[in-house]
């Protein structure tokens, strides 16, 4: 009976020590991070690696997903301003919206879903199977070794994918402006560059800067404190995924809060 | 494999690099090989406008603004262009800032400030900075047409508030009377055209007679200058002054007739004085003249006297031997 009725207590307690649990892990993970980049000895040689599995393998699903975003984007738009608005106001919308927050969305959540899922599947398989604990022997620093140099690529190549996704998503929705909306290049470029700022493309580059760093680190946290054997792995792969996607939303609002 | 990974990231950086660079400077408008040159222009106000925006001569785009920033001192606002060096700008430009469509986006126009002399140009600092002006955008019309609707609807409501059914009916009575006013105005035009009509026949009549005499008087001077010309008027004035002479020695003779006239008239008063004293004596009975007004008796014995004398003198008349004896020696 009186454990009955200390249930509901023992869950909400449970679930508080387990969150202020995380956020310590997350702090202890974070400090140690920036600690571990005195290693460049350590990390330096590695993040090449990384940014080529982060960042080069990643721009074929990224290009993909623009490519379709800007079709989809141009369609939208010329049904959307059938009438009233100008037809040139297709190249606005389409240059705007895949600049400052498809581009760098789309790209964060596939990259969550593809880098995100690798780093915490990776890492968790080393966890589980002692490699960590092995390096930690061998006395690598495990943080510099493996978390830095995932972080670091991430932030790095993220822009740069998220970049290029843009550009092949404009000029995907511009070819869909001049084969299906009857569209000259020179109205699709008029509304492209009517108002164009530069910060826009700061933004989408600090957009995606941040959401690297939060799949990598997310990823890394997950995989790094993976306990459980192999549904462990899956377990923290899933979270790891979730994580970063909701944390990409969040941050998605923050700056557009922030820097808009 | 780990120089293939090199040669990736590298290329994927480079690419990515590339494309936020040239990306960047070609939707800002950047003129690749093309001569541009700044151009500067203050403004009260630039409204929407801003970096990136086109800037066109006669509708034709020959570059992009590139920076709007506040001068000191807060009053003005500084654009800064850049257009092509080759596009020729009016000797008096000036920066016409207005709306480019009604969805936001802005133009900057150079024109000839004399093609608008109504706008009210900023005052540049400088020689080399050109004036500008901003048209109002879209919400400031619709705020200011916000405001004549409410105008309107004010007035509205205050019409029909006085707008009775007596109002109407006096309305209508008032155009009717402005009807038949007009009406009369209309016979009245009429009847002053048909006037004018005559007068102005009187006038040509007036104006024929008017010359016809000034024929007459040409033809009146032509004789007076023969005449002057024959001494005739020479002989006349003489004459004249003859006569005149005439009437000032007549006047003297009248002025000495007066002054004899004056002496008569004293002599008579004296005269009429001393007659009046006589009637005065005489009808105080003195003297026989006095006796025979007073005294009938008298008068009747003068008047028989007198008659015996006429007896008398009529006998001595008709016999004067038997009175009157005349003996020459």
């Amino acid at each position: 009976m009186t454990s009955r009725l200390l249930a509901p207590l023992n869950w909400v307690g449970g679930r508080v020590l387990r969150g202020v649990s995380s956020l310590g892990r997350w702090g202890h993970l974070l400090t140690d991070t920036i600690r571990a980049l005195r290693h460049v000895d350590v990390w330096l040689r590695l993040v090449l690696a990384q940014m080529a599995r982060i960042g080069v393998d990643s721009v074929p699903i990224a290009l993909f997903i623009a490519t379709f975003t800007g079709i989809v984007l141009a369609l939208q738009a010329s049904y959307t301003f059938t009438g009233a608005v100008p037809l040139y106001f297709v190249g606005v919308l389409v240059g705007k919206t895949m600049i400052l927050e498809l581009g760098p969305v789309l790209t964060g959540l596939a990259l969550a879903g593809r880098v995100g899922a690798n780093i915490a599947a990776e890492l968790g398989t080393m966890r589980v199977t002692e490699q960590i604990d092995a390096l930690e022997t061998l006395a690598y620093p495990p943080v510099a070794y493996l978390i830095v140099p995932r972080v670091l690529a991430g932030v790095v190549m993220f822009p740069v994918v998220t970049i290029l996704a843009v550009a092949l998503g404009i000029a995907a929705g511009w070819v869909t402006a001049l084969q299906l909306l009857d569209m000259s290049t020179p109205e699709f470029v008029r509304g492209l560059m009517l108002f164009f700022l530069p910060f826009d493309v700061w933004f989408a580059v600090i957009k995606a800067a941040s959401f690297g760093l939060v799949v990598c680190m997310v990823g890394c946290f997950y995989g790094f404190h993976t306990t459980g054997g192999a549904e462990g792995v899956g377990l923290s792969t899933t979270r790891a995924v979730v994580v970063s996607s909701m944390l990409i939303l969040v941050l998605d609002a923050f700056w557009a809060v922030t820097l808009l | 494999m780990k120089r293939r990974n090199e040669t990736l990231v590298g290329l994927v950086l480079l690419a990515g690099l590339a494309t936020a660079i040239f990306g960047t400077m070609w939707l800002q408008g950047w003129e690749w090989g093309r001569d541009v040159v700044p151009v500067e222009a203050v403004f009260r106000d630039v409204g929407a406008a801003g970096a990136g925006n086109a800037v066109k001569v006669r509708g034709v785009r020959i570059g992009r603004i590139s920076d709007v920033s506040v001068l000191p001192g807060g009053e003005l606002v500084q654009m800064v262009m850049r257009v092509d060096a080759d596009v020729p700008l009016p000797d008096d430009a000036a920066v016409v800032l207005a709306p480019e469509s009604m969805f936001g986006d802005w133009q900057a126009e150079i024109v000839s400030q004399a093609d608008f002399p109504h706008f009210n140009f900023a005052a540049p600092p400088g020689s080399d900075v050109l004036p500008g002006y901003a048209l109002p955008d879209i919400s400031r019309l619709t705020a200011t047409a916000d405001r004549i609707s409410e105008n309107l609807a004010d007035l509205t409501d205050r019409i029909g508030i006085a707008f009775t059914e007596e109002t109407a009916r006096n309305l209508a009575l008032t155009i009717e009377n402005i009807q038949e006013v007009s009406n009369q105005l209309s016979e009245l035009i009429e009847q002053q055209a048909a006037t004018f009509g005559e007068v102005a026949a009187g006038v040509d009549e007036a104006t024929g007679e008017i010359g016809r005499a000034a024929a007459s008087t040409r033809s009146v001077f032509d004789r007076l200058d023969g005449v002057l010309a024959a001494g005739e008027v020479e002989a006349l004035l003489t004459d004249l002054r003859q006569v005149s002479a005439g009437f000032e020695g007549l006047a003297q003779e009248a002025s000495v007739t007066s002054r004899e006239l004056g002496g008569m008239a004293s002599r008579a008063d004296s005269t009429f004085a001393r007659l009046d004293h006589i009637l005065e004596v005489a009808q105080g009975g003195e003297g026989v003249l006095g006796r025979l007004l007073g005294d009938p008796a008298l008068v009747d014995e003068v008047e028989g006297t007198l008659v015996q004398l006429q007896l008398l003198l009529e006998d001595v008349r008709e016999n004067p031997r038997r009175y009157l004896r005349l003996s020459i020696f």
